[in-house]
């Protein structure tokens, strides 16, 4: 029952992160069946249409705050609803209650990555009357959800430190944009292409041909795993800080 | 001796910041008895509940809820399998309807007793699919009480329990808790309605600016508790009465008052011998026992 209460927490901001990502990705599956090629680019491949719609842009900052929010939540959010002692009270420990927590929301993480990789290719001929590979869409979705779990990791984070609804939320707006200023400001750190999430998700160091937009080099594995390992850390961390907590 | 108590604490303090909530309590709770644990708004009783759940940690000191330490996370979850507990705030999740919290709830413990969470139901009246967001006070604390009597616990833990309910609803909580207890439920409850207690319980536990300042059985209070007051023809002497079985000693013009907690008759007969006119012994009920001893603390914090 653990999981249905996690899940009972967190899918209003499920529902709502997959509502914006749905409406991002069949708004451009839409506006491409008149609008699409643009006229001043005839010439436009349809897959670099959707990288500027989906997979570029600002978009990627926007799935990386969504993702944070799906973070929030837990036992400090409790405080201020007074569920705190009645949680605490079960007979279950405190990694146990973060765990099903953490569980679900990558979980979410994972479908909310995937999402475009499930909607574009198959709703693409309906809406857009043209194609997109499945493959590449699930290429960008690895990128997505290996950025995405950092990102919930560091959204469990500050729900571990801050009680306030308020505050949690105003952090995850907050920390991205803050983190990509750091990131285009510093020249030590831009020689790593993984530290910086916007390009690192949009494919921008796997992709050769910058008409068609297609990744064509060999996806980073070893990124992968030490993201998955910075993601397990953060939550091992909010795991920690939990567990001393008084409440 | 080990075994026979439920809770057991060794110098258990709660610090905040500059404030001691809980001040080195060595508090002791038999099985199969029904504890008061009285004391004021801000006394530390919540902090001291908190502290024996594993919901916060002692600042230092040690105790032990069911044999089991409360400072190891592992057995203070162990010990909650077997301890129902309703928190001072009575919130369940409001996202929940009351069937879904009851569920949600039975999932955890091998204990629960489906006759009795039908039979509570019946006698709380709550609407099974209404949201728990949307109950009264009153309804909500009902489902808390729901939650944790509907089980055959070894240990329940209430914070203030009546708070929020009307008479006949208390009325049924303390028969209810009455019941737990006949059945070898012990029974901890944390109250400052000293009529409560005094109705239900066989022992009681107070406390003060979090020290235990109490600890006696409602049957030794009746039996052996003696408000005698000493009425003296000139100025009472300057006696120091403080001793074995005083409680608390209060000299207003030629009276003195002696609180006795036991050794009534010997201490009577010292009146007599320091020339006493009159002298009046009275009962004491849990009322003026507690009222005394809130009283005498505060003058000391005073001082």
């Amino acid at each position: 029952m653990l999981w249905y209460k996690a899940w009972r927490e967190s899918r209003v901001r499920f529902l709502l992160s997959i509502s914006v990502w749905t409406v991002l990705c069949v708004s451009l599956m839409y506006r491409a069946r008149t609008g699409f090629p643009p006229p001043e680019r005839p010439d436009l491949p349809y897959s670099a249409w959707v990288w500027a719609n989906i997979y570029g842009n600002m978009n990627t900052t926007v799935f990386i705050i969504l993702v944070m929010i799906l973070g929030l939540g837990g036992l400090r959010r409790e405080g201020p609803v007074g569920t705190t002692s009645f949680t605490l009270s079960l007979p279950v420990t405190r990694n146990r209650l973060l765990g099903v927590r953490a569980t679900t929301g990558l979980l979410q993480v994972i479908l909310l990555s995937f999402l475009p990789a499930m909607l574009i290719p198959t709703l693409s001929p309906l809406l857009a009357r043209q194609n997109y590979s499945e493959s590449q869409a699930l290429q960008f979705g690895l990128l997505f959800m290996a950025w995405g779990v950092v990102a919930f990791g560091v959204g469990f984070l500050w729900s571990s430190l801050f009680a306030g609804e308020f505050t949690g939320t105003a952090l995850c707006v907050i920390s991205p944009l803050v983190y990509r200023i750091l990131i285009s400001s510093s020249s030590a750190l831009q020689r790593y292409p993984a530290f910086n999430y916007a390009n690192f998700m949009s494919g921008l160091p796997y992709i050769q041909s910058p008409v068609k937009v297609l990744i064509d080099r060999t996806l980073p594995w070893a990124t992968f795993l030490i993201l998955a390992a910075v993601s397990t850390s953060l939550i091992a961390l909010s795991a920690r800080v939990t567990r001393q907590q008084d409440f | 001796m080990m075994g026979s108590y439920v809770i057991e604490t060794q110098d258990l303090t709660k610090r905040y910041r500059n404030f001691e909530a809980v001040r080195s309590l060595n508090l002791r709770v038999g099985a199969g008895r029904i504890t008061g644990f009285l004391g004021r708004n801000g006394a530390g009783k919540s902090s001291t509940i908190k502290m024996l759940l594993g919901i916060s940690r002692p600042s230092s000191g040690n105790g032990t809820l069911l044999g089991r330490s409360i400072d190891n996370a592992a057995q203070c979850c162990e010990s909650r399998r077997h301890v129902a507990y309703v928190a001072e705030d009575k919130q369940t999740y409001g996202y929940m309807t009351v069937a879904q919290m009851i569920a949600f709830t039975r999932s955890f413990y091998a204990d629960w007793n489906v006759d009795m969470e039908r039979r509570l139901l019946k006698q709380f009246a709550l609407p099974l699919h209404r949201k728990v967001r949307v109950l009264s006070k009153g309804m909500r604390t009902k489902l808390a009480l729901l939650l944790a009597l509907a089980r055959r616990s070894r240990l329940l833990i209430l914070d203030e329990p009546s708070e929020g309910l009307d008479p006949v609803s208390i009325e049924e909580l303390l028969q209810a808790l009455v019941a737990a207890a006949a059945e070898g439920t012990a029974v901890f409850f944390s109250s400052h309605q000293i009529a409560e207690v005094e109705r239900v319980a066989d022992h009681v536990c107070i406390i003060d600016r979090g020290c235990l300042v109490a600890d006696a059985s409602l049957d030794q209070i009746r039996q052996d508790y003696r408000r005698i007051t000493f009425g003296f023809a000139t100025e009472p002497p300057r006696v120091d009465f403080a001793g074995e079985g005083i409680g608390s000693v209060r000299t207003d013009g030629r009276q003195v008052t002696v609180m006795a907690t036991r050794n009534a008759d010997t201490i009577i007969e010292r009146g007599q011998r320091l020339g006493a006119a009159s002298i009046d012994t009275n009962p004491v009920s849990l009322r003026e026992l507690f009222l005394d001893i809130v009283k005498e603390e505060s003058r000391d914090a005073l001082v």
